[in-house]
């Protein structure tokens, strides 16, 4: 239990970290950047406490708004992801996976990768509406939420399956 | 009673959420109130500290790149101070602080962002080097934004770069005055409006700050006309200006001091309140 707690509190220090030194940093095509925090959201064990993930969702969204200076745009949409995610993972598994965690998971990838780029999409559909918070901004929105779910996307499967090979 | 207990037992994931959006919202929606400035405060202080650590190992690297970039901007400020000493003769005037209206203090970049709708810099100066809010900020080629927050040694700093600011700016040589905005596509573009169509101007005309601010001093350079529409309807161009300063690359700015700054205020707010 301690174990877990604590792995937990590295996982989430070490998703803030990068996050903050590193992927803040890529700024591609000079607007887009890769949330690749998402991943300690989405890889997250299906059977823990959805209680406690919402709590660290929030906790996750609030200190990147601190550390990126933002007005409260990621601590929503990370909360909302948080929130959401069981009708997420039963709309891209099903009633039951075949494990409760996306590391030791064996579904078809098609799954997986549905799984993941609804969750960022959501997540970045929410951050970029209400970082923008206007409707004549509509076109930057879905621009910017496309360009970096994909980003983000190919990033979190190269994470995934990076991490997979090391369990 | 029992059955409220259940319902919060049962519903606890939806009211914890609910709870903490509340939170969220509302932090959101302090942007500029005294809630916002203690805690973007307190993320200036963390965020500042680290990143100034990290831009220190990184300016290490960079060193001769930073030291090419100063000597050349020092070169080029050295022949603008004798072109203007040798033409009006000042040499002994310019010597006299008392004189100059402004003072410039310079700082380095520990953190830039040019990617959001509101971009936000942090320099590594703050109030124990006479750093205050509102002081304006300028770089190598032009102005980069406004002190918004102190701490003791750090700042942030409104960029040009952030939605829902406007700037006063002038077409440099010409009468034509016009409002600074980002659009939030490109970094490396604005948009220069409310330029009346009786103004004669082309592509390629430099706009500088107009001065009709208490924050730029007049005739600060900030960009190049690079498109130029004459409305069918309406009487203003629509004017899309090419940015001098590279805003995706800061390493050092400079923070201007406008000394007769509370002087210019006082005696707008005077003027207002008599207008009334």
């Amino acid at each position: 239990m301690v174990q877990d707690s604590l792995g937990i509190l590295l996982g989430f220090f070490v998703a803030v970290t990068l996050q903050v030194l590193l992927f803040d940093h890529i700024n591609l095509f000079g607007f887009s950047c890769p949330s690749v925090y998402l991943f300690f959201i989405i890889s997250y064990r299906f059977d823990r406490s959805q209680f406690f993930l919402i709590l660290l969702g929030f906790l996750l969204g609030f200190v990147l708004d601190i550390m990126q200076s933002s007005s409260g745009a990621n601590t929503i949409a990370t909360l909302l992801i948080s929130f959401i995610r069981p009708w997420v993972i039963r709309f891209s598994f099903g009633i039951i996976s075949d494990s409760n965690s996306l590391l030791s998971m064996k579904s078809r990838m098609g799954n997986q990768a549905l799984y993941i780029g609804l969750m960022i999409l959501i997540h970045q559909f929410v951050l970029q509406s209400v970082a923008y918070f206007d409707v004549t901004h509509t076109t930057l929105i879905l621009r910017n939420t496309l360009v970096n779910t994909a980003l983000t996307f190919i990033l979190l499967l190269a994470t995934l399956n990076l991490t997979k090979k090391k369990n | 009673m029992q059955w409220i207990l259940n319902i919060i037992i049962q519903k606890r994931n939806l009211l914890l959420f609910l709870f903490l959006l509340g939170i969220g919202i509302v932090f959101s929606s302090y942007r500029s109130s005294y809630h916002q400035s203690k805690l973007q405060r307190f993320g200036i202080i963390i965020s500042g500290g680290i990143f100034k650590s990290i831009n220190n190992s990184k300016s290490y690297l960079s060193l001769t790149e930073s030291n090419q970039s100063l000597l050349a901007e020092n070169s080029t400020l050295h022949q603008e101070l004798l072109q203007y000493k040798q033409a009006e003769n000042l040499i002994s005037e310019s010597t006299n602080p008392e004189l100059n209206n402004y003072l410039v203090r310079s700082a380095t970049v520990v953190k830039n962002s040019y990617a959001k709708a509101r971009n936000i810099i942090i320099i590594d100066k703050g109030t124990s080097d006479g750093i205050l809010k509102d002081m304006s900020v300028v770089g190598p080629n032009g102005i980069i934004g406004i002190i918004k927050q102190t701490s003791a040694h750090f700042s942030s700093v409104i960029s040009i770069l952030y939605q829902d600011f406007s700037i006063n700016a002038k077409i440099q040589g010409k009468g034509a005055f016009g409002s600074l905005s980002w659009e939030g596509y490109d970094p490396t573009r604005m948009v220069l409006s409310d330029v009346s169509i009786i103004n004669t101007i082309a592509v390629g005309d430099t706009i500088e700050t107009g001065g009709m601010s208490a924050y730029f001093p007049k005739g600060i350079p900030i960009g190049t006309i690079i498109d130029l529409e004459t409305p069918t309807s309406g009487g203003y161009y629509n004017i899309e200006v090419a940015l001098l300063n590279n805003l995706t690359d800061l390493k050092h700015v400079y923070i201007i001091e406008n000394k007769k700054r509370s002087e210019f205020i006082d005696l707008q707010k005077k003027s207002e309140d008599g207008t009334r």
